[in-house]
């Protein structure tokens, strides 16, 4: 695995967030942000090779957020994994076609998380 | 208008009445042309009887000369027999005719006339001449043949005539006459049915009109309804009966569409109550998701990976708090389900509110270590009616939301003051405040505000709660806020009567001195 990869991982929720990051593991570096603008701003800064994002944000949704990373020339290929603690078929999907590259409910497994995010940023490399 | 509309059936049988006028009329005239046909007919055979009964009066005075005559000649009392039987038949004959002529002054002179020329003839010449014929037949005979006698029968044979003619011309009027009448019977009779026909097909109309056209109005109506269309109106005009049927169903279908607007608007709060219901749910589902994910996913971890000392602790105390998180919200939503359904049972007692603000100080500021606390209280007691782990749980979220909306610390101030019906608590902080466009909607269950990106936790649902809680009690709940300075919170609560009394400046009576004596004591 290629060391100095950057994921952001967006969610309102600080002890989620915590989650995640230690969920990914040490082999990460890390951006957070709590809500879509700071995302987007985060991303287009650090240029990340991963977003995991929440969809429930204050303000704009996660959604809106997935759509405009995947409409922008720079960021449109970075892999991203929705998480969603809003649970239904119709969430999953409006996720997918907005171009999310993984969906997962909340509460979630950790490893699995960690085995996703490996495999999506093998195929991106 | 009212007064001057008839009834239905008053002016069917009003039409009724009016038909069997005209149709009865029709057959009078038609009946009295039938009658002077009949009379006319009649009298056209009358003629003929005069005409045969005179012809018969002329045959016996035929018979009284034919008789005198032959008697004359041959002096045979045979050929007598013809005068003596017309002399015995005269008298009825000619009383027939006159009687047959007794309303005709004209024939009836003229048969007079020659029943006195007969009567002079008979007594005059043939009885003179039968008297004399034994004695002298030559000069009976000559007698006979003398111009006297000629003339004589000249004259009644004239009258005859004359009789007979005028007869005839009587008969030829009264035939013409009657053939007239028969004519205009005939044409009253056409007449009265046509005109009868026309009176009952205009009734028929008439009934049509006034009946069926509007009852088949009713009845196209009636299926517009069936259809679904509760807007459609009949005229409510014409007989009381029509009228009536019309104001009926209006007032049916006014009903109706009243009913079903009630109906729809009855679904749509239901659909909209349902909705919020789901709305509700949902927003549990997810409220308590959110924590769970953070205890279970840490838990795996610690389960499955190896950590140090101090990242175990970490994680613990983040599952901790999620948990308790958890723990806070089953109650939060617990009292949201009770104060929905209206079970909001209150056990009251008479609270002291300055014991109460002291217990929740120390509760919530104990442990606070970052703000600085201004308590300012009064000395005596101030007593509500209400129930005491209601309200603390009030006065513990007001100072929850004072410390959590305050991250960088500051002043609280928590102020009791006694008014005259009242009590009023306001708990101050120099925090984040609550931005305007957030301000109407704080007291919404689950309405969080920024709260949430700012990683202040909560359920959204204390200060809905409070409301609830400090509405049950009578009293208000209500803010001062401007965002990035600060928060004031205040609520008021009805003082208990004995409270109000001493408020009011009258006399402390021993009771009212009691509890707050045991109050101070604890």
């Amino acid at each position: 695995m290629r060391e100095g990869r950057t994921i952001l991982v967006v969610d309102d929720e600080p002890p989620l967030r915590e989650l995640i990051r230690v969920s990914l593991g040490d082999r990460f570096a890390f951006a957070e942000a709590g809500d879509a603008d700071e995302a987007w701003a985060e991303a287009k800064l650090r240029r990340p090779d991963l977003v995991v994002l929440d969809i429930m944000l204050p303000g704009r949704s996660g959604l809106e957020l997935l759509r405009q990373l995947k409409s922008d020339t720079e960021l449109a290929h970075v892999p991203v994994v929705v998480l969603s603690a809003w649970q239904t078929d119709q969430d999953a999907r409006d996720a997918l076609d907005a171009g999310a590259d993984a969906f997962f409910p909340k509460p979630f497994a950790p490893d699995e998380l960690a085995r996703v995010v490996d495999v999506l940023l093998e195929d991106a490399a | 208008m009212i007064g001057r509309r008839s009834t239905l059936v008053a002016q069917v049988v009003f039409a009724a009445i009016a038909v069997a006028v005209v149709v009865g009329a029709m057959f009078l005239v038609f009946l009295f042309a039938i009658s002077s046909l009949r009379r006319s007919t009649a009298r056209e055979s009358q003629s003929k009887d005069v005409t045969v009964a005179t012809l018969r009066l002329e045959t016996l005075a035929a018979d009284l000369e034919t008789g005198i005559r032959g008697y004359v000649l041959t002096r045979n009392r045979a050929f007598l027999t013809p005068y003596i039987d017309a002399r015995s038949r005269w008298p009825l004959a000619a009383e027939r005719v006159r009687r047959l002529v007794a309303e005709d002054s004209v024939q009836r002179a003229r048969v007079r006339r020659v029943t006195l020329l007969v009567d002079a003839y008979v007594r005059d010449y043939a009885e003179p001449v039968l008297a004399i014929v034994k004695v002298a037949p030559n000069t009976a005979r000559s007698e006979a043949a003398t111009n006297e006698r000629r003339r004589r029968l000249e004259e009644i044979r004239a009258e005859f005539g004359r009789i007979l003619t005028t007869e005839a011309a009587r008969s030829r009027h009264r035939s013409a006459e009657a053939r007239g009448i028969a004519r205009r019977a005939e044409l009253l009779g056409g007449f009265g049915l046509a005109v009868s026909v026309v009176a009952v097909l205009l009734f028929g109309a008439w009934v049509a009109r006034a009946v069926a056209r509007p009852v088949r109005r009713a009845a196209d109506a009636a299926a517009a309804v069936a259809g679904g269309d509760f807007d459609v109106r009949l005229r409510e005009r014409g007989v009381d009966e029509i009228a009536a049927l019309a104001a009926a169903f209006n007032a049916m279908t006014r009903a109706l569409a009243a009913g079903r607007r009630t109906l729809i608007e009855q679904n749509e709060q239901l659909q909209s109550s349902e909705r919020h219901k789901s709305d509700l749910i949902s927003m549990v589902s997810h409220e308590l998701r959110t924590p769970l994910s953070s205890v279970i996913g840490f838990t795996r971890l610690l389960l499955d990976r190896d950590f140090d000392a101090d990242e175990r602790r970490r994680y613990l105390e983040i599952i901790d708090a999620e948990a308790r998180r958890l723990g806070s919200l089953a109650e939060d939503f617990l009292d949201v389900r009770l104060l929905e359904e209206g079970q909001f049972d209150l056990e009251l007692e008479p609270v002291d509110l300055v014991t109460l603000v002291r217990e929740q100080v120390l509760l919530f500021f104990g442990v606070s270590n970052g703000h600085r606390l201004v308590l300012d209280l009064p000395a005596a007691t101030v007593v509500v009616h209400g129930d005491r782990d209601r309200l603390a749980q009030v006065i513990g979220n007001l100072f929850s939301n004072a410390i959590k909306y305050s991250p960088e610390g500051g002043t609280v101030e928590v102020r009791l003051r006694l008014e005259p019906t009242s009590a009023r608590l306001s708990v101050t902080d120099e925090g984040v405040g609550i931005p305007r466009e957030h301000q109407e909607r704080i007291f919404e269950k689950f309405f969080r505000g920024g709260a949430q990106s700012a990683g202040i936790s909560g359920t959204g649902l204390g200060l809905a709660v409070s409301r609830e809680i400090v509405d049950a009690h009578g009293g208000d709940i209500g803010f001062r806020s401007t965002e990035g300075v600060g928060s004031t919170f205040w609520l008021r609560l009805p003082l208990s009567r004995r409270e109000q009394d001493r408020a009011g400046g009258r006399e402390p009576g021993e009771a009212s001195e009691a509890p707050a004596q045991r109050s101070m004591r604890r």
